[in-house]
This record gives C-alpha cells, structure tokens and sequence, in this order.
C-alpha cells in the first residue's frame, strides 16, 4: 500500500513539510517565540532543558535534538543557540544536512545579541518557508511509515473501545511492513509478563521486563508509591482502579503482532513492525520521544478528552467513548466511542481509524495541527546540576 | 534619601508593575493561555511542560511554586487553566492560591468548559472584566525602598566573590532597607548583622535577607524567586542573555566592560567600575517605577520549572 509523502536525500519518508525552530536551551527560547510569530509558517516549541546537565540525561538529552533535527517531517532546521550549550551544534548541523535538509545555526554570542538573532533567523526562516514549495509529494510505502502510539486521560472505556481500535491500526499496518510503537513503560506495569510472552526473542522480553522494573525502581528512590500519580485522579474519575487495570487496557494499543525490539527513550527503532519505547507516562515526553524516534504520525485515544500535539507530526486524537467525543469537538479528530455504543466493533472501528490515519498521512490536517498544538518535553533521567 | 514611586492595591499591597496572569497548571492547558494572551498581549502567561505525573516533594513543589506565582505582588488577578484530569489537581491548587490572597483568582477547566475554544472564549470574557477592574483598584504612592523585595541573579559560581562595583550595588540595595532573596549558589549576601532565612526554592520570603535554594539553571531559579515573591529581579551577567520573567521586571547589568560593549542593546547597564553604580541604581529606580527593562522591551518574557524528581 502506497501514501503520498516527501522522500528525504537520508530514504527517509515524511508526511509533512516543515521548517522547524529549534532552540537548543531556555536561553534562546525568546528569540524563537519572536522569529516564528514573524514567520507563522514556521514551527518551534518552547524548551526548559538543555544547560547544567551531565552524563546520561544529558546524552539523552542530545538523542531529542538530533530526532528532531533529523526528522524526516522536517525539511529545514534552524538551531538557535546561546553559545555555551555542552552540546556540539555544528556537529548536528552536519547531521540535518546529511539527512538532506536545509540547516543552519545561530548562536546569540556570535550574532551579537537579541536583535540581530531574530533578524537573521527571520531571513532564513522566511526564505525556507518559500522554497519549500518545490518539494512535492510522491507515492511511498507505507512499510516506511512509524505510528506513534499514546493514551493519554484514560478512563473505563480506553481499554475497551479506543486503545482496541488502535490495536486493529496496529497490526494493519504492521501487515503493511510498517512500524507501531508502544510505550509509556508506566502504564505496561502489571501488564509486562503478557508483553513479554510476545516477544520476539528472550532477549527482547527480558528487556520488556527490565524496563518495567527500572521505571518502580526510580520511583520508589523519591520515596513515594508510584499509585500516587499512576492511575491520575482523572483515570480515577473516568473508573479506572487500579494501575495494572490500566495496564492491560493500555497494552492493547500494540495490537496482536510479536514485539520486535525495544528501544530507549527518543531512539530510533532498527526493526519494523511491533516496538516498544521505554518513556515515562507523561503525555507529552512520551510523544516527544516517540516524535524524536522516527515516528511520522501519532495515535492519541483520549477517555477524558486532551487537546495537545507535537510539532512536527500530526496527532489524531480518538476519543473512547460518545459523551467525550461530543464534549470536546474542538479537539477530537475520532469517535470509538461507537463501540460502546453497541454501534459498530472493534474490528470495524479500527479499520475506519486506519482510513483516517491514511488521509492524515496523505495531508489532511488534524484538530491538534488546526489549533496550533506544538507540546514539548524532554524526558529527564537525571537531576539537573 | 528619597523613596520609590510604585502602586498600592486596594488591599494595601505594594507592587511595580500591574498584571493579568493566565496560568496553565498543566501542559495540556498551555495552548489556551498562548492564544488568549496573543490576542490580547496585555495578559501575562507561562508556558511549560508539568503538572501530570509527578509525584512526592516534586509534586509539592510544582504546587508550591504555581499557588505562589499566582499572589506574587505585581498580579493584579490570576486565572488558573486546568485540563480536567491532571494529576496536579487545579482546581485545589485554585482553592488554595483563592484563599491566600483577595485579589481576584479564577478558574478554567478545558474538559468542564467543552474543549480547548470554549475554554479560550472563558478566559478572554475575564479578561477583559479584569482589564475594567484592575486600574481603577491601584494608585500611586511613594513608599520606603523598604516596602520592596528584590530577587538576585549571578552567572558565575560561589566560589568566587562577585566584582566591586557588584559589591557596592548590593550594599546600596541593603543600605537603602531593600529586602532580598538570595539564591544560595550565589556569592551576594548582606553583613553579619542583618537578619537571614533559609527558604526553599519559591517559597515566600518574610524577612529581610532570605537565602533561597536555587534552581538547576538561571531560568529556574528566576522563576522561584518570582514564586518567592520578589518585585523586581536584578542579573548580575557575564555573558549576554535572552530571557526575563513574566511577572517581574529583570534588570540585567553587565559585570565586564568588553561583553557590554559589544552586546549594549541586551543590557540595562554595565557594572564594570565604581563610578558606574550610581548610574546603576538610576538606571534601577526608573525601571522599577515604571521604564520598561531590556528584557520586558524585548518581549523575554520565559518560564522554566525546577523539578527534583523523575516524571513517571
């Protein structure tokens, strides 16, 4: 199966055009607010990282920028910097044009202050959004595609209507050849020993286990039962229990195919078909690290109802049930509420979700696009210095 | 020595600058804020990544450092955003900032309102009825340099003791009565004599000096002296900067002569030698009763959260 999507100089596929600010600290996130309300075509985000950190977190950290920079829905980056981030920028301007994307950087104690880091961003940045006229869409496999999978609000029904459904989005495109990932390791708690039992090899479910482990481990270093955030008193209102009912209601989202891999945070899957991402919980530093990892497009089955995005890729959002789905039209894209509803099945819902992605993929913007969504968040795995 | 021009609220309180706070208390709720205060530029609003699952002291905290930004003396009136199904839990971190403060609090819930443009429609209908409140709540006064709280920033570490002419300023500050928040990885404190508090990262300040624990970086540690109540804050920089706060003016002085020189437009003074701090603290006294800073010309308003535990 084809879809109409840009071809990238690195045989990466994407299904947006962007040009992408994007401010490598909180010292230049100012600069890149100004350079895209001048340029509206243009995309950032606004970013609380990137100084003072060391070791892992900090190599993490770095994993994000380059998924970003890299990314194939990116077609021209512009890194703005501060000049003392422990990060090497020339080196990762070097990668987005390697990856065949216009790139350049500018860096506040080079340009010589703020003025004239907005002047010159706003040069680039606006003759960008020009030429990237000429790049045209073309027919791609759809094996190249990444799906992003999330929940995020989950009530009573996710595990029953909505993440189903996307398990059916899953598994069709997996059949295609292309690629689903599973994250949120927060919510596979309780749920891991049936993961593990589909994996692929030992090893990959070993590493499903050790996963699961490591995200209680962390938690209980801050001396405090993870139930406290996990299910969130939104779950609890929507009827979820217990985490683990979570859990198995989460799990379905990956669909019914063996796990192939498992990859760290904001990494790039080397397998296709089933993956899962390590990432904490939190909706928008698992979207984040999905987006960084490859992934083209997002899923976001939603029980209570939230509106956020990424961006550099679409995200549709399904609500889980009719009431939700009515409530929050502004926001949501689907309604899988139909099958509680008794209305339509799983099967029939999914397959109805799978169209949509396809037009989605093909250009149709979603609700989160429209509004302007644009969330951001590095997931942390060390105390800042 | 002559006082300070600032306002004084109805319910008596002090402040330099008069603000209409949208605070989104989860990252789900950012977006509102953004176009609500892009449409009316007026409005003052945060935007960031938290408020869902965090757990323990870093949850504390968050709430902590939201319900004191909420009262800091330059709002005038604060709108808390919430989603609905956040683990922060808004609507008691409304209820607890509500019952601290007279001054008027409100609260937007996105799911309760119907979604993210119904929930816009809410917050620019308060707007504008607090734009019709606030000026006519404040006057001017002429207070005691005492009556204000002053928050510091250094680049650099403690190890090494801050220049003269930085000295000098500081003592000034103090010699007029300033009280000040201090964060405890910076070189700057006052005499044996005056009186000192440890106090956590944003919480409010009560006496005089408080030395508070800082952020991880220069952002975060802006935003917890804002949540510690600080009117105005002062940076002490070697180096140029593009970020301010949105609640509180940042004075930003340059501490060598060359980084001024060649960066003037993104400074709001030098203090190279010590025939510049007279000139500093002019530079400051019309600042804090009314001149925009470098960085409020700018449009440097940011935002940026100091958390102390892992998201889960």
């Amino acid at each position: 199966m084809q879809v109409l999507g840009y071809r990238r100089r690195d045989g990466r596929v994407g299904v947006r055009n962007h040009v992408l600010v994007l401010p490598v600290s909180y010292e230049v996130n100012a600069i890149a607010e100004h350079i895209t309300r001048a340029v509206p075509e243009a995309v950032t985000f606004r970013n609380q990282h990137g100084l003072n950190q060391s070791g892992a977190d900090l190599v993490q950290t770095r994993r994000v920028y380059e998924g970003f920079a890299t990314h194939p829905n990116v077609y021209a980056v512009l890194l703005l910097a501060w000049g003392n981030e422990p990060h090497d920028l020339k080196g990762l301007v070097e990668q987005a044009r390697r990856a065949g994307k216009q790139a350049e950087l500018i860096a506040l104690e080079t340009v010589g202050g703020v003025r004239g880091a907005v002047r010159e961003g706003v040069r680039i940045v606006r003759r960008w959004t020009e030429e990237r006229a000429a790049v045209e869409r073309v027919e791609v496999p759809l094996s190249s595609i990444i799906l992003g999978t999330e929940c995020g609000g989950s009530d009573a029904c996710s595990g029953i209507s909505g993440n189903p459904a996307l398990g059916v989005v899953s598994d069709l495109l997996v059949e295609q050849g292309g690629t689903s990932i599973l994250a949120e390791t927060t919510e596979l708690i309780g749920a891991e020993h049936l993961l593990a039992d589909r994996a692929a090899t030992p090893e990959v479910g070993q590493r499903i286990l050790h996963i699961v482990r490591r995200v209680e481990e962390n938690a209980m270093k801050m001396g405090v039962d993870i139930r406290g955030a996990q299910p969130s008193p939104g779950n609890m209102d929507g009827g979820i229990t217990t985490i683990e009912e979570k859990s198995l209601g989460c799990i379905y989202k990956g669909g019914t195919t063996p796990i192939r891999e498992v990859v760290e945070y904001a990494e790039r899957p080397t397998e296709k078909g089933l993956v899962i991402m390590d990432t904490p919980g939190h909706d928008i530093e698992q979207i984040t690290g999905m987006v960084a990892g490859g992934a083209q497009i997002v899923i976001f089955t939603t029980g209570r109802g939230t509106p956020t995005g990424s961006p550099i890729a679409p995200c549709i959002k399904v609500a889980t049930n009719s009431f939700t789905f009515r409530n929050m039209r502004d926001n949501i894209d689907f309604n899988a509420g139909d099958i509680i509803d008794g209305e339509a099945t799983v099967e029939e819902t999914g397959r109805r979700l799978f169209a949509l992605m396809l037009d989605v993929l093909n250009g149709k913007q979603t609700k989160a696009e429209r509004l302007g969504h644009r969330e951001f968040g590095i997931y942390r795995v060390g105390q800042s210095l | 020595m002559r006082g300070v021009r600032v306002m004084q609220r109805d319910d008596g309180s002090i402040a330099v600058r008069n603000h209409l706070f949208i605070l989104p208390a989860v990252v789900c709720a950012n977006q509102v804020a953004i176009d609500v205060a892009r449409r009316n530029p007026q409005c003052k609003y945060i935007e960031h990544q938290h408020g869902c699952a965090q757990i323990g002291a870093d949850l504390v905290q968050t709430q902590r450092i939201f319900s004191n930004l909420a009262i800091n003396p330059n709002v005038f009136a604060s709108l808390f955003v919430g989603l609905g199904c956040e683990g922060i839990r808004t609507t008691d971190l409304f209820q607890a900032a509500k019952s601290r403060t007279i001054r008027p609090i409100e609260l937007v819930m996105i799911q309760g309102s119907g979604g993210t443009l119904s929930a816009q429609a809410k917050v620019e209908a308060w707007v504008q009825e607090q734009e019709a409140a606030m000026t006519v709540s404040v006057a001017a006064v002429e207070v005691e340099w005492s009556q204000l709280t002053v928050g510091l920033l250094y680049d650099g570490s403690n190890q090494e003791p801050a220049p003269e002419p930085v000295q000098l300023f500081v003592q000034s500050l103090l010699g007029r009565g300033l009280r000040m928040v201090v964060p405890d990885d910076g070189p700057i404190a006052g005499g044996s004599s005056d009186v000192f508090a440890h106090i956590d990262h944003g919480e409010l300040a009560t006496v005089p000096i408080s030395v508070m624990k800082s952020g991880s970086h220069l952002l975060e540690t802006a935003t917890g002296l804002a949540a510690a109540g600080v009117h105005f804050i002062i940076h002490f920089a070697r180096q140029p900067h593009a970020f301010g706060n949105p609640l509180v003016p940042l004075i930003r002085f340059a501490m060598e002569d060359v980084v001024h020189e060649k960066f003037q437009d993104d400074f709001d003074g030098l203090l190279g030698h010590g025939q510049d701090v007279d000139r500093a603290l002019e530079r400051m006294q019309e600042i804090v009763e009314g001149r925009p800073s470098v960085a409020e010309e700018l449009g440097l308003d940011d935002f940026a959260l100091y958390r102390i535990g892992p998201t889960v």
